[in-house]
Protein backbone atom coordinates (compact mmCIF):
# COMPACT_ATOMS: atom_id res chain seq x y z
CA UNK A 1 0.00 0.00 0.00
CA UNK A 2 1.06 3.43 -0.78
CA UNK A 3 1.52 6.18 2.06
CA UNK A 4 2.43 9.59 1.50
CA UNK A 5 4.32 11.76 4.11
CA UNK A 6 3.90 15.37 4.33
CA UNK A 7 6.42 17.63 5.89
CA UNK A 8 8.61 20.88 5.70
CA UNK A 9 11.34 19.45 6.91
CA UNK A 10 13.21 16.83 5.04
CA UNK A 11 14.90 15.59 8.31
CA UNK A 12 11.69 14.75 9.45
CA UNK A 13 10.62 13.23 6.17
CA UNK A 14 13.94 11.07 6.32
CA UNK A 15 13.06 9.82 9.68
CA UNK A 16 9.08 8.96 9.12
CA UNK A 17 10.93 7.24 6.31
CA UNK A 18 13.50 5.37 7.68
CA UNK A 19 10.98 4.47 10.73
CA UNK A 20 8.26 2.56 7.75
CA UNK A 21 10.90 1.02 6.29
CA UNK A 22 9.94 -2.53 7.67
CA UNK A 23 6.41 -2.05 7.12
CA UNK A 24 6.54 -2.86 3.31
CA UNK A 25 4.99 -0.05 1.84
CA UNK A 26 5.52 2.20 -0.94
CA UNK A 27 6.67 5.60 0.92
CA UNK A 28 6.25 8.79 -1.08
CA UNK A 29 7.38 12.07 0.61
CA UNK A 30 6.21 15.72 -0.52
CA UNK A 31 7.99 19.01 0.87
CA UNK A 32 5.46 21.08 2.24
CA UNK A 33 1.50 21.33 2.00
CA UNK A 34 1.22 22.43 -1.70
CA UNK A 35 3.71 19.80 -2.67
CA UNK A 36 1.45 17.61 -0.75
CA UNK A 37 -1.51 18.33 -2.31
CA UNK A 38 -0.29 17.80 -5.71
CA UNK A 39 1.26 14.05 -4.83
CA UNK A 40 -2.12 12.99 -3.43
CA UNK A 41 -3.84 13.72 -6.06
CA UNK A 42 -0.98 12.27 -8.61
CA UNK A 43 -0.89 8.97 -6.53
CA UNK A 44 -3.76 8.55 -4.85
CA UNK A 45 -2.27 7.12 -1.40
CA UNK A 46 -3.88 4.56 0.88
CA UNK A 47 -2.66 7.02 3.72
CA UNK A 48 -1.85 10.33 4.22
CA UNK A 49 0.82 11.15 7.03
CA UNK A 50 0.16 15.00 7.31
CA UNK A 51 2.43 17.61 9.38
CA UNK A 52 0.60 19.77 10.99
CA UNK A 53 2.65 23.38 10.79
CA UNK A 54 3.85 23.97 7.38
CA UNK A 55 4.92 27.40 5.97
CA UNK A 56 3.53 27.08 2.62
CA UNK A 57 0.08 25.87 3.91
CA UNK A 58 -0.27 23.74 7.10
CA UNK A 59 -2.11 20.84 7.46
CA UNK A 60 -5.34 22.03 8.46
CA UNK A 61 -5.59 24.11 4.79
CA UNK A 62 -4.42 20.24 3.16
CA UNK A 63 -6.84 18.39 4.99
CA UNK A 64 -9.58 20.70 4.39
CA UNK A 65 -8.90 20.83 0.35
CA UNK A 66 -8.21 16.84 0.89
CA UNK A 67 -11.83 16.21 2.54
CA UNK A 68 -13.61 18.64 0.26
CA UNK A 69 -12.32 16.27 -3.11
CA UNK A 70 -14.71 13.23 -3.52
CA UNK A 71 -11.63 11.98 -5.59
CA UNK A 72 -9.69 12.18 -2.42
CA UNK A 73 -11.99 12.58 0.76
CA UNK A 74 -11.82 8.88 1.71
CA UNK A 75 -7.96 8.73 2.13
CA UNK A 76 -7.36 8.50 5.86
CA UNK A 77 -4.75 11.26 6.97
CA UNK A 78 -2.76 11.23 10.52
CA UNK A 79 -1.70 14.01 11.29
CA UNK A 80 1.91 14.23 12.77
CA UNK A 81 1.92 17.21 15.54
CA UNK A 82 4.61 18.88 17.78
CA UNK A 83 1.92 21.00 18.79
CA UNK A 84 1.42 19.91 22.29
CA UNK A 85 -2.42 21.47 22.75
CA UNK A 86 -5.44 19.56 23.17
CA UNK A 87 -7.69 22.14 20.95
CA UNK A 88 -5.11 21.20 17.84
CA UNK A 89 -5.58 17.68 18.23
CA UNK A 90 -9.54 18.01 18.34
CA UNK A 91 -9.43 20.33 15.36
CA UNK A 92 -7.54 18.09 13.28
CA UNK A 93 -9.40 15.25 13.98
CA UNK A 94 -13.10 17.11 13.55
CA UNK A 95 -11.93 18.04 10.35
CA UNK A 96 -11.21 14.21 9.55
CA UNK A 97 -8.08 13.22 10.36
CA UNK A 98 -8.14 9.38 11.66
CA UNK A 99 -5.84 9.58 14.04
CA UNK A 100 -2.29 11.86 15.60
CA UNK A 101 1.04 10.65 16.23
CA UNK A 102 3.26 13.31 18.31
CA UNK A 103 6.49 14.27 17.19
CA UNK A 104 9.02 13.50 18.39
CA UNK A 105 7.04 10.55 17.16
CA UNK A 106 7.77 6.72 19.43
CA UNK A 107 9.11 4.77 16.25
CA UNK A 108 6.85 1.73 17.50
CA UNK A 109 3.71 3.78 17.58
CA UNK A 110 4.30 5.63 14.37
CA UNK A 111 4.58 1.68 12.80
CA UNK A 112 1.71 0.38 14.95
CA UNK A 113 -0.67 3.62 13.77
CA UNK A 114 0.17 3.42 10.38
CA UNK A 115 -0.70 -0.54 10.19
CA UNK A 116 -4.07 0.05 12.30
CA UNK A 117 -5.06 3.08 9.71
CA UNK A 118 -4.34 0.58 6.64
CA UNK A 119 -6.18 -2.05 7.97
CA UNK A 120 -9.11 0.14 8.59
CA UNK A 121 -8.44 1.49 4.92
CA UNK A 122 -8.42 -2.22 3.80
CA UNK A 123 -11.83 -2.87 4.85
CA UNK A 124 -13.52 1.01 4.03
CA UNK A 125 -11.89 -0.25 0.19
CA UNK A 126 -13.36 -3.57 0.49
CA UNK A 127 -16.89 -2.21 1.58
CA UNK A 128 -16.91 0.62 -0.71
CA UNK A 129 -16.16 -1.97 -3.68
CA UNK A 130 -18.84 -4.68 -2.45
CA UNK A 131 -21.47 -1.65 -2.02
CA UNK A 132 -20.70 -1.39 -5.54
CA UNK A 133 -21.19 -4.73 -6.47
CA UNK A 134 -23.59 -7.11 -7.97
CA UNK A 135 -23.99 -9.69 -5.48
CA UNK A 136 -25.16 -12.52 -7.66
CA UNK A 137 -23.17 -11.86 -11.33
CA UNK A 138 -20.34 -9.28 -9.35
CA UNK A 139 -20.79 -6.93 -12.10
CA UNK A 140 -20.83 -2.97 -11.22
CA UNK A 141 -24.13 -2.29 -9.95
CA UNK A 142 -26.75 0.22 -11.04
CA UNK A 143 -25.27 2.72 -9.03
CA UNK A 144 -21.60 2.20 -9.94
CA UNK A 145 -22.54 2.44 -13.61
CA UNK A 146 -24.65 5.73 -12.97
CA UNK A 147 -21.01 7.10 -10.63
CA UNK A 148 -18.95 6.09 -14.43
CA UNK A 149 -21.44 7.34 -17.02
CA UNK A 150 -21.71 10.70 -15.07
CA UNK A 151 -17.69 10.67 -15.16
CA UNK A 152 -17.31 8.92 -19.04
CA UNK A 153 -20.01 11.41 -20.16
CA UNK A 154 -17.64 14.24 -18.95
CA UNK A 155 -14.61 13.39 -19.81
CA UNK A 156 -16.03 12.84 -23.11
CA UNK A 157 -17.43 15.75 -23.18
CA UNK A 158 -14.01 17.46 -22.09
CA UNK A 159 -12.07 15.85 -25.17
CA UNK A 160 -14.87 15.62 -27.39
CA UNK A 161 -14.66 11.98 -27.98
CA UNK A 162 -18.03 9.74 -28.59
CA UNK A 163 -19.21 7.73 -25.59
CA UNK A 164 -21.55 4.72 -26.26
CA UNK A 165 -24.09 3.01 -24.31
CA UNK A 166 -25.24 -0.22 -24.82
CA UNK A 167 -28.07 -2.20 -23.06
CA UNK A 168 -29.52 -6.10 -23.06
CA UNK A 169 -32.51 -7.46 -22.11
CA UNK A 170 -32.25 -11.41 -21.82
CA UNK A 171 -35.68 -12.72 -24.06
CA UNK A 172 -38.70 -14.38 -21.89
CA UNK A 173 -36.38 -14.37 -18.93
CA UNK A 174 -39.30 -15.29 -16.90
CA UNK A 175 -40.11 -18.28 -18.59
CA UNK A 176 -36.70 -19.25 -17.84
CA UNK A 177 -37.51 -18.55 -14.03
CA UNK A 178 -40.91 -20.46 -14.46
CA UNK A 179 -39.58 -23.09 -15.87
CA UNK A 180 -36.73 -23.79 -15.18
CA UNK A 181 -36.54 -22.52 -10.99
CA UNK A 182 -34.95 -18.92 -9.97
CA UNK A 183 -31.67 -20.94 -9.12
CA UNK A 184 -31.18 -21.55 -13.06
CA UNK A 185 -32.29 -18.19 -13.64
CA UNK A 186 -29.52 -16.91 -11.80
CA UNK A 187 -27.35 -19.47 -13.41
CA UNK A 188 -28.68 -17.98 -17.02
CA UNK A 189 -27.31 -14.39 -15.96
CA UNK A 190 -24.16 -15.95 -14.49
CA UNK A 191 -23.67 -17.15 -17.78
CA UNK A 192 -24.36 -14.35 -20.00
CA UNK A 193 -22.50 -12.32 -17.55
CA UNK A 194 -19.52 -14.28 -18.37
CA UNK A 195 -20.04 -13.81 -22.30
CA UNK A 196 -20.38 -9.93 -21.79
CA UNK A 197 -16.83 -9.70 -19.82
CA UNK A 198 -15.24 -11.70 -22.40
CA UNK A 199 -16.34 -9.62 -24.89
CA UNK A 200 -15.82 -6.39 -23.43
CA UNK A 201 -12.55 -4.64 -23.75
CA UNK A 202 -10.43 -3.27 -20.67
CA UNK A 203 -11.90 0.19 -21.17
CA UNK A 204 -15.68 -0.81 -20.93
CA UNK A 205 -17.49 -1.23 -18.11
CA UNK A 206 -20.24 -3.72 -18.12
CA UNK A 207 -22.99 -3.95 -15.18
CA UNK A 208 -26.18 -5.04 -14.21
CA UNK A 209 -28.92 -2.70 -14.71
CA UNK A 210 -31.16 -4.11 -12.79
CA UNK A 211 -33.27 -7.96 -13.32
CA UNK A 212 -32.08 -9.54 -16.62
CA UNK A 213 -31.13 -5.91 -17.99
CA UNK A 214 -27.47 -5.43 -18.54
CA UNK A 215 -25.89 -2.48 -19.80
CA UNK A 216 -21.85 -1.45 -20.98
CA UNK A 217 -20.75 1.58 -20.84
CA UNK A 218 -18.17 2.22 -24.12
CA UNK A 219 -15.89 4.82 -23.34
CA UNK A 220 -14.48 6.48 -26.63
CA UNK A 221 -16.49 4.21 -28.89
CA UNK A 222 -18.76 5.12 -31.98
CA UNK A 223 -22.21 3.16 -31.94
CA UNK A 224 -20.74 1.26 -34.75
CA UNK A 225 -17.94 -0.69 -33.05
CA UNK A 226 -20.19 -0.29 -29.68
CA UNK A 227 -22.82 -2.42 -31.79
CA UNK A 228 -20.42 -5.08 -33.48
CA UNK A 229 -19.48 -5.76 -29.58
CA UNK A 230 -23.27 -5.99 -28.88
CA UNK A 231 -23.60 -8.58 -32.31
CA UNK A 232 -21.07 -10.80 -30.86
CA UNK A 233 -22.66 -10.91 -27.50
CA UNK A 234 -25.71 -11.41 -29.02
CA UNK A 235 -24.33 -14.39 -31.19
CA UNK A 236 -22.30 -15.96 -28.34
CA UNK A 237 -25.53 -16.42 -25.90
CA UNK A 238 -27.29 -17.77 -28.68
CA UNK A 239 -24.41 -20.64 -28.57
CA UNK A 240 -25.19 -21.62 -24.98
CA UNK A 241 -26.80 -24.35 -23.88
CA UNK A 242 -26.99 -24.47 -20.31
CA UNK A 243 -28.03 -28.02 -18.50
CA UNK A 244 -30.83 -28.03 -16.19
CA UNK A 245 -31.56 -31.53 -14.91
CA UNK A 246 -32.39 -33.74 -17.94
CA UNK A 247 -33.02 -30.44 -19.86
CA UNK A 248 -31.18 -27.61 -21.85
CA UNK A 249 -31.56 -24.50 -21.30
CA UNK A 250 -31.09 -22.11 -24.02
CA UNK A 251 -31.68 -18.27 -24.07
CA UNK A 252 -31.27 -15.01 -26.65
CA UNK A 253 -30.91 -11.61 -25.93
CA UNK A 254 -31.80 -8.07 -27.05
CA UNK A 255 -29.86 -5.04 -27.53
CA UNK A 256 -29.92 -1.42 -27.93
CA UNK A 257 -27.15 0.99 -28.69
CA UNK A 258 -26.80 4.61 -29.09
CA UNK A 259 -23.89 6.86 -29.07
CA UNK A 260 -23.39 10.26 -27.25
CA UNK A 261 -22.95 12.32 -30.62
CA UNK A 262 -25.32 15.18 -30.91
CA UNK A 263 -26.69 14.71 -27.85
CA UNK A 264 -26.70 17.08 -24.68
CA UNK A 265 -27.11 15.18 -21.80
CA UNK A 266 -26.14 11.30 -20.68
CA UNK A 267 -29.60 10.99 -19.98
CA UNK A 268 -30.46 11.22 -23.71
CA UNK A 269 -27.74 8.97 -24.23
CA UNK A 270 -29.37 6.26 -21.80
CA UNK A 271 -33.25 7.42 -23.08
CA UNK A 272 -31.91 6.82 -26.66
CA UNK A 273 -30.65 3.74 -25.76
CA UNK A 274 -33.38 2.34 -23.84
CA UNK A 275 -35.40 3.34 -27.15
CA UNK A 276 -33.18 1.13 -29.25
CA UNK A 277 -33.83 -1.53 -27.06
CA UNK A 278 -37.40 -1.31 -27.05
CA UNK A 279 -37.33 -1.90 -30.71
CA UNK A 280 -35.04 -4.44 -30.54
CA UNK A 281 -37.80 -6.06 -28.64
CA UNK A 282 -40.70 -5.16 -30.66
CA UNK A 283 -39.00 -5.95 -33.76
CA UNK A 284 -38.86 -9.90 -32.95
CA UNK A 285 -35.61 -10.08 -30.39
CA UNK A 286 -32.65 -11.63 -30.48
CA UNK A 287 -31.58 -8.52 -32.50
CA UNK A 288 -29.20 -5.65 -32.16
CA UNK A 289 -30.84 -1.87 -32.83
CA UNK A 290 -28.64 1.47 -33.14
CA UNK A 291 -30.76 3.96 -32.39
CA UNK A 292 -28.89 6.10 -34.81
CA UNK A 293 -28.89 3.57 -37.57
CA UNK A 294 -32.74 2.21 -36.17
CA UNK A 295 -33.88 1.89 -39.64
CA UNK A 296 -31.10 -0.31 -41.39
CA UNK A 297 -31.48 -4.17 -41.19
CA UNK A 298 -28.16 -5.90 -41.32
CA UNK A 299 -26.14 -6.42 -39.52
CA UNK A 300 -27.46 -4.39 -36.63
CA UNK A 301 -31.05 -5.07 -36.80
CA UNK A 302 -31.32 -8.60 -38.59
CA UNK A 303 -33.96 -11.29 -38.08
CA UNK A 304 -32.74 -14.37 -36.90
CA UNK B 1 14.86 25.04 32.53
CA UNK B 2 15.60 28.63 33.81
CA UNK B 3 18.47 29.55 31.02
CA UNK B 4 19.78 31.75 33.34
CA UNK B 5 20.55 28.68 35.58
CA UNK B 6 23.10 27.15 32.79
CA UNK B 7 26.20 26.64 33.14
CA UNK B 8 28.76 25.27 31.46
CA UNK B 9 29.50 22.27 33.58
CA UNK B 10 26.14 21.43 32.87
CA UNK B 11 26.62 21.24 29.14
CA UNK B 12 28.01 17.53 28.17
CA UNK B 13 30.86 17.82 25.67
CA UNK B 14 29.90 14.68 23.71
CA UNK B 15 26.23 13.64 22.92
CA UNK B 16 25.48 10.21 21.49
CA UNK B 17 22.02 9.82 19.37
CA UNK B 18 19.73 7.14 21.60
CA UNK B 19 19.18 5.11 18.20
CA UNK B 20 22.96 5.16 17.40
CA UNK B 21 22.42 0.76 17.55
CA UNK B 22 19.15 0.90 15.38
CA UNK B 23 20.25 0.14 11.82
CA UNK B 24 17.59 1.90 10.00
CA UNK B 25 18.45 5.32 12.33
CA UNK B 26 21.50 5.13 12.27
CA UNK B 27 22.02 5.06 8.40
CA UNK B 28 20.23 8.56 8.00
CA UNK B 29 21.55 10.13 10.92
CA UNK B 30 23.93 12.14 9.14
CA UNK B 31 20.88 13.65 7.54
CA UNK B 32 20.16 15.47 10.85
CA UNK B 33 23.64 16.12 11.90
CA UNK B 34 24.41 17.58 8.77
CA UNK B 35 21.55 20.11 9.19
CA UNK B 36 21.89 21.18 12.25
CA UNK B 37 24.96 23.90 11.62
CA UNK B 38 23.04 25.42 8.63
CA UNK B 39 19.73 25.38 11.09
CA UNK B 40 21.90 27.12 13.92
CA UNK B 41 23.30 30.20 11.76
CA UNK B 42 19.33 30.21 10.26
CA UNK B 43 18.07 30.50 14.21
CA UNK B 44 21.21 33.59 14.42
CA UNK B 45 19.29 34.82 11.48
CA UNK B 46 16.30 34.89 12.57
CA UNK B 47 17.17 36.38 15.78
CA UNK B 48 19.24 39.24 14.12
CA UNK B 49 15.98 40.11 12.22
CA UNK B 50 13.53 40.19 14.68
CA UNK B 51 11.95 37.64 12.36
CA UNK B 52 10.07 35.47 15.46
CA UNK B 53 8.05 33.82 12.91
CA UNK B 54 11.14 31.96 11.39
CA UNK B 55 12.86 31.53 14.39
CA UNK B 56 9.51 29.76 15.62
CA UNK B 57 9.51 27.74 13.26
CA UNK B 58 12.92 26.41 12.90
CA UNK B 59 12.37 25.78 16.79
CA UNK B 60 9.53 23.35 16.10
CA UNK B 61 10.98 21.66 13.21
CA UNK B 62 13.69 20.93 15.89
CA UNK B 63 11.43 20.33 18.74
CA UNK B 64 9.47 17.49 16.42
CA UNK B 65 12.45 15.76 14.91
CA UNK B 66 15.83 16.10 17.36
CA UNK B 67 13.70 13.31 19.82
CA UNK B 68 12.93 11.22 16.91
CA UNK B 69 16.51 10.89 16.13
CA UNK B 70 17.63 9.91 19.24
CA UNK B 71 18.87 13.51 20.83
CA UNK B 72 15.58 14.28 23.56
CA UNK B 73 17.56 16.87 24.87
CA UNK B 74 17.22 19.13 21.36
CA UNK B 75 13.51 18.28 21.44
CA UNK B 76 13.61 19.90 25.25
CA UNK B 77 15.56 22.83 24.75
CA UNK B 78 13.85 23.63 21.28
CA UNK B 79 10.00 23.55 22.77
CA UNK B 80 11.61 26.11 25.24
CA UNK B 81 12.78 28.37 22.41
CA UNK B 82 9.62 27.96 20.64
CA UNK B 83 7.84 29.40 23.41
CA UNK B 84 10.25 32.20 23.91
CA UNK B 85 10.08 32.85 20.20
CA UNK B 86 6.71 33.09 20.50
CA UNK B 87 6.75 35.46 23.15
CA UNK B 88 9.07 37.69 21.35
CA UNK B 89 11.19 37.49 24.38
CA UNK B 90 14.77 37.73 22.76
CA UNK B 91 16.48 37.81 25.22
CA UNK B 92 15.60 34.55 26.73
CA UNK B 93 15.39 33.09 23.06
CA UNK B 94 18.98 33.83 22.79
CA UNK B 95 19.72 32.29 25.85
CA UNK B 96 17.81 29.07 24.24
CA UNK B 97 19.70 29.63 20.96
CA UNK B 98 23.22 29.33 22.41
CA UNK B 99 22.14 26.29 24.54
CA UNK B 100 21.23 24.39 21.20
CA UNK B 101 23.93 25.72 19.80
CA UNK B 102 26.12 24.02 22.36
CA UNK B 103 24.44 21.03 22.44
CA UNK B 104 24.60 20.54 18.84
CA UNK B 105 28.60 21.05 18.86
CA UNK B 106 28.30 17.99 21.43
CA UNK B 107 26.10 16.02 18.89
CA UNK B 108 28.07 16.43 16.12
CA UNK B 109 31.65 15.40 18.20
CA UNK B 110 29.52 12.44 19.19
CA UNK B 111 28.77 11.90 15.57
CA UNK B 112 32.21 12.11 14.37
CA UNK B 113 33.80 10.08 16.62
CA UNK B 114 31.23 7.44 15.81
CA UNK B 115 31.95 7.51 11.98
CA UNK B 116 35.85 9.29 11.74
CA UNK B 117 34.71 12.43 10.82
CA UNK B 118 32.82 10.85 7.31
CA UNK B 119 29.29 11.46 8.22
Amino acid sequence: MKVLIVDDSPVTLALAQARLRDENLDVLCANGGIEGLAKARKERPDLILLDLSMPDLSGYDVCEQLKSDPMLDSIPIIFLTAADSVEDKVRGLDMGAVDYVAKPFDPVELSARVRAALRVKRLQDLLSLRAQLDPLTELWNRQAMDSRLRQEWARASRHEEVLSFMMMDIDHFKSVNDRFGHPAGDRVLCALTRVLTAQCRESDMPCRYGGEEFAVILPNTRCTEAANLADRCREEIEKLSLPAQDRVIRVTASFGVADSQCLHTREDLVRRTDEALYRAKNEGRNRVVVWEYAELTPPFAKET
Amino acid sequence: MNPANMHDNDKPTVIYSEYESEPAIAEILGVFTDSLTAMIADMRSAMRGGDDRRLTSLAHQLKGAGGGYGYPMLTAVAAQLEQAAKERDWEIAAAYVAKIESLCAAVLRGRNSQTGGQS
